[in-house]
């Protein structure tokens, strides 16, 4: 890693002294600071922080939002009706003496006052920050960095990823965590925001919503996104590293694909509207009315691919109840079948040693009663078997090496090895999947596994029922996922809360399956 | 090579304090004239006509209008609006019906940093001033209900919501400091409730507000 970091900062230095790119010159940017007539002068409006995303070898998505009343219930974050020039810069150090790239885009009410920036022509593989001012407010600095060249080698990539982040039920300590750890990447894996209030009692809430009202408009989801981006220890996550992210179900509503409360078209609408203003997401998930691009790949040299899915927006209708025959009707569809042949046509190729599918909902089968004729989960994989059969048969015949799924949803961390059929317990392992437990939302009133459970179910070795994060660190070798706990989410007091590994396990190249570390 | 994230947060917030230069918007006062035909007008502690009498201005007065925000539909000589204007030199709010401004002027929203009040819904049981300049809370019980008057407010950071409570009973006023930095938001509303120091019931929310401490 240290090795890999030297020759990055030295090619950079080259590549700035080469002219590469824009060059700093002696007219501060700022200088050039122009805005709108008539926009209404504005308190300091980058109260939301910033972020970064979708890293590719030259461009990485820089993101702001402008919102300097942000709990303000119109959803317009206290910015008047009127677009506003806001200024990006993207330097190759923290103090910004070396500016590589800049430039103005203009935003307005239209689309939330939000800021996507998408330079281009960078250098692969390197730190970069970046920030932004408008009508002479300086925002926060991030940090972020460029995928590194498809075909290089690369020694080494630690990822944290996490998801569920209700915000009444739990301290973010989870990205206080993830800030602390400076990893390359962090995956959030959906539930950013939650329609509702809490249902908990007050003993399992931490803090409250300004505006309570579900999120039933564009207006509502976007107060609900501000106050969240509010937290300090997420904007500092958001500012740590570039994030990868797909949302799950409560961007919109609870199993919004269900048959019981389905998402009319323009919840769906609104509810994507919000979520791509407030991402660091790239301008091919800008929404289409009620359609959203989520789905999409990142390569990380010839380390790590990772497989982006949307398993909410495409899937056929949950089944009603646990009926085996409808979970188990090979024509349904957990994906839709563009994404399952974008998917599976992707495993023909094999660039590089892991493939990490980052997505929803479960996808190891779990079977409380490890009775075949009894069926459980009707909104994970397990409600969709087709669609899993097809997409695990698709990578053990192209023979993709490395499989990990990687899962957020149901805030308790797991730990499973993938086979074809889970109750043959002597079948192959063909990958493993890492579920990460959530950020606050409680597992309240959860049990553990019984022992019985388990022997029923022994590809899963791990289960836990705390907040925090999985860290995982690659190399050719071998992977390594720490799951991270957090000691307690109800405590705010960082110096009272401890954050530590509760277990970790190793997944060596070329032989499928966990191992404890 | 393992890098400090805590490190080059502090280098970068160096930076931002060299570069940043930003002073609070200036406040964009407007002028107006009391126009009532006649009587004085009423101000109001908020922009209700169910908050408390705070005073009079006498008609054809010249006033200076730090914002305007939404309260009660009320009817006058210069038209039937919902705008209530706020005036600090009157210590309150006065209907718009009553307030004539130039044609080419408009106050901005409430919520610019020099104070604002807001009150509970309905009859104003609770109401309360947020004092920008000393940032502080006045929070006034108006009503024998047998709850007290409370405050519930945001700041940044992501904590909240925390209260500033008045159940001293009706007819009385308590001071509640408020831990937020100059140049930063506050938002708020009032409610009654009956007091409890972790998790209220409220009731009767008025409407929030952003406003900046001075």
């Amino acid at each position: 890693m240290a090795q890999v970091n030297r020759r990055l900062v030295l090619l950079g230095g080259v590549a700035a002294a080469a002219g590469a790119v824009t060059l700093p010159t002696s007219l501060p940017a700022w200088a050039r600071s122009r805005t709108a007539a008539s926009a209404p002068a504005i308190r300091d409006p980058f109260q939301l922080g910033v972020a970064s995303g979708d890293p590719l070898p030259d461009s990485v998505v820089l993101w702001t939002r402008l919102a300097p009343a942000p709990l303000n219930e119109d959803g317009f974050g206290g910015m008047p009706d009127a677009a506003y020039d806001v200024e990006w810069e993207l330097a190759t150090d923290e103090n910004f003496g070396s500016v590589v790239q800049n430039g103005t885009v203009s935003t307005s009410r239209a689309m939330g006052h939000s800021v996507h920036v998408e330079p281009e022509g960078l250098e692969a593989g390197r730190d970069y920050f970046y920030r932004f001012r408008t009508e002479g407010h300086l925002s926060p600095a991030g940090r972020t960095r460029t995928a590194p060249a498809a075909d290089s080698a690369v020694d080494s990539l630690t990822y944290c990823f996490t998801s569920c982040q209700h915000w009444e039920e739990g301290w973010y300590h989870a990205h206080r965590g993830i800030a602390d750890d400076d990893p390359d990447l962090v995956l959030f894996l959906g539930d950013y925001i939650y329609e509702k209030p809490s249902g908990r009692e007050p003993e399992l809430k931490v803090r409250g919503l300004a505006v309570t009202d579900e999120t039933t408009t564009l207006a509502l989801y976007r107060a609900r996104y501000g106050q969240h981006k509010t937290d300090s220890d997420l904007q500092a996550a958001h500012a740590a590293a570039p994030w990868l992210v797909v949302f799950d179900d409560h961007e919109v509503v609870n199993n919004w694909n269900s048959t019981s409360s389905p998402a009319g078209t323009q919840r769906k609408e609104e509810a994507f509207q919000a979520f791509y203003e407030n991402m660091p997401i790239r301008s091919s998930a800008v929404p289409d009315g009620a359609k959203i691009q989520l789905y999409r790949r990142f390569q990380w040299g010839q380390l790590a691919r990772f497989h982006l899915l949307d398993t909410r927006q495409h899937r056929d209708a949950q089944a009603e109840d646990d009926s085996c025959s409808v979970m188990r009707d090979p024509d349904r569809t957990i994906t839709g079948s563009e994404q399952e042949k974008w998917l599976l046509d992707a495993f023909a190729t094999q660039p590089s040693t892991w493939d990490f599918l980052g997505q929803q909902v479960f996808f190891a089968q779990r079977d409380g009663d490890g009775d075949k004729d009894t069926c459980d989960d009707t909104d994970a994989w397990d409600g969709y078997e087709g669609s899993r059969d097809r997409i695990t048969q698709g990578w053990v015949d192209a023979g993709v090496p490395n499989m990990v799924v990687l899962t957020g949803d149901v805030h308790r961390h797991w730990a499973a090895d993938l086979r074809q059929d889970y109750f043959d317990h002597d079948s192959a392992v063909v990958g493993s999947e890492l579920v990460t437990t959530s950020v606050s939302s409680t597992s309240a009133g959860a049990e553990p596994p019984s022992e019985q459970w388990l022997a029923n179910n022994p590809h899963i070795k791990y289960c836990q029922g705390e907040r925090g994060y999985v860290r995982v660190t690659a190399t050719s070798g071998e992977l390594k996922a720490d799951f991270r706990v957090v000691s307690d989410a109800l405590e705010q007091d960082p110096a009272k809360v401890e954050i530590t590994t509760d277990a970790s396990y190793v997944v060596e190249a070329g032989t499928p399956g966990l191992k404890p570390a | 090579m393992a890098r400090s994230p805590i490190r080059i947060a502090a280098a970068a917030l160096a930076a931002a304090a060299a570069l940043a230069l930003a002073a609070p918007p200036a406040a964009a006062a407007v002028d107006g004239t009391v126009e009532t035909g006649g009587e004085a007008l009423t101000v109001r502690r908020a922009a209700s006509t169910s908050s408390t009498d705070v005073g009079e201005v006498a008609n054809g007065t010249a006033v200076s209008i730090d914002c305007r925000t939404t309260g009660p539909e009320v009817s006058g000589p210069v038209g039937t609006t919902t705008r209530w204007d706020y005036v600090p030199e009157l210590e309150g709010y006065v209907s718009g019906a009553y307030v004539r401004i130039a044609d080419s002027q408009t106050a901005p929203d409430c919520g610019v940093g020099t104070g604002s009040a807001r009150c509970s819904s309905g009859s104003c049981a609770g109401e309360a001033v947020f004092d920008s300049a000393d940032p502080r809370f006045v929070v006034y019980d108006q009503a024998a209900d047998g709850r007290s008057a409370v405050v519930t407010y945001w700041l940044d950071g992501g904590a909240g919501p925390q209260y500033a409570w008045n159940s001293e009973g009706n007819g009385t006023d308590v001071e509640r400091p408020v831990e937020v930095a100059s140049g930063e938001w506050i938002h708020y509303r009032v409610c009654v409730a009956n007091y409890s120091d972790s998790d209220p019931d409220l009731e009767s929310c008025g409407p929030a507000i952003t406003d900046y401490a001075a």
